[in-house]
């Protein structure tokens, strides 16, 4: 079955990655800006990211036939730092004529401290000014019920915002609910530790249905396994779902939510095969 | 979309999960008992957060892993972002 994998790291993969998620059926991916492991200490590592995440991935995963789209901005543990913040959201603008960028993201909280708000609202002014979607990290962990419903609270302030472009990742169990009363999209992360299993997502899916949802592996530096959305498919196929059904969650709903964006081009795999590049070597 | 299975299909494939899940959770716990100065655990506040956590699984309902992850959850407090809320706590949102 073909896949996207709507929120990946593939920054912090290797070539061999994207060719084993090409391999089970990946055919797009989008990456959100994340935090490299350390706090980057000017506005140019940020720019340099960006020229990364705008030109060399979408080429290297072009060598394995997956198409690669990007999300841009200064993540939630990095805008304690609200002066640099600012720079980053100043400079973001010179990237969003790029192709395959989808949007501001991932944005959110952290720890919910007041500096992450403020610079969380301040992401969404420019989303607004720029008519771009939204992508959302939630917090993990015992911070992330109120750090949602901080989010959504935020969100609702701005009555620009139309929550059908805005995707709010990383629900599980507890908040799933909060994003979809209010019409947000909403995403599972499927990580081998802390979150959400393959099995619990499946578990909301048939709980919550398979509108304005998908699933992603967050693949990144960390431990994380850039082909648990393939494990996702294969659970609900052992659950009994129609190939129909899973195919609305893995694909259809990601191509559907990123069509919001009009720099969102996506040749679906059939024509998409015919037209694979070869190999480059790295050298 | 809703299950296609019934609970006789779905017990048969989660019992053995389950069961492991159990003895995982029995022997985490036997660990912490048998270690030197397993007595300061019992007024840890995790260790009460895991025993309500244990008594959500015992209970009814059908929202079991909802009832645990709000229990493992800091409170929120609603308007918190209005206009009367204290603008200048540190931690905005916090129920305390
Ligand atoms: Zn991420």
């Amino acid at each position: 079955m073909y896949f996207f994998d709507p929120h990946v790291h593939m920054i912090s993969r290797v070539t061999d990655d994207y060719e084993r998620m090409a391999r089970m059926g990946c055919v797009g991916v989008s990456e959100p800006a994340f935090w490299a492991g350390f706090d980057r200490g000017s506005v140019d590592g940020f720019r340099d990211y960006f020229r990364q995440l705008t030109e060399f991935e979408p080429t290297r995963a072009g060598w394995s036939g997956v198409q690669h789209y990007a999300w841009l901005c200064i993540n939630a543990k990095e805008a304690e730092n609200v002066e640099l913040s600012r720079e980053v959201i100043a400079m973001i603008p010179e990237f969003l004529d790029k192709p395959g960028v989808l949007g501001i993201g991932e944005i959110g909280l952290n720890k919910n401290t007041p500096n992450e708000c403020t610079i969380f609202r301040e992401h969404v002014e420019l989303a607004m000014r720029t008519n771009e979607l939204i992508l959302i990290h939630t917090p993990h962990l015992d911070d992330k019920y109120k750090g949602t419903r901080m989010i959504i609270d935020m969100l609702l302030e701005d009555d620009r915002v139309d929550p059908g472009r805005v995707l709010i990742d990383h629900v599980e169990e507890h908040t799933v609910g909060l994003a979809r009363e209010e019409g947000f999209w909403c995403a599972m992360t499927l990580y081998p530790v802390t979150k959400c299993t393959p099995s619990r997502a499946a578990d909301i899916i048939e709980m919550y249905g398979d509108e304005r949802i998908m699933v992603n592996s967050a693949g990144d530096w960390g431990p994380s396994n850039p082909t648990a959305v393939p494990d996702f498919i294969m659970e609900l196929r052992r659950r009994g779902h129609s190939e129909s059904k899973i195919k609305k969650i893995v694909y259809d709903n990601p191509i559907e939510f990123f069509s919001g964006s009009e720099r969102f081009e996506f040749t679906p795999p059939d024509v998409f095969r015919e037209n694979a590049p070869t190999g480059v070597d790295a050298g | 979309m809703e299950s296609v299975q019934n609970a006789t299909e779905v017990f048969d494939q989660v019992y053995l999960d389950i069961r492991a899940g159990l003895l995982v959770l029995a022997a985490s716990l036997d660990r912490v008992d048998r270690s030197e100065g397993a007595e300061v655990i019992g007024d840890d506040l995790r260790r009460e957060r895991i025993q309500q956590g244990l008594e959500i699984l015992s209970g009814p309902g059908l929202n079991r892993a909802e009832q645990i992850q709000v229990l493992f959850s800091d409170p929120y407090r609603s308007g918190w972002n209005t206009a009367d809320a204290n603008e200048t706590s540190d931690s905005p949102g916090d129920d305390a």
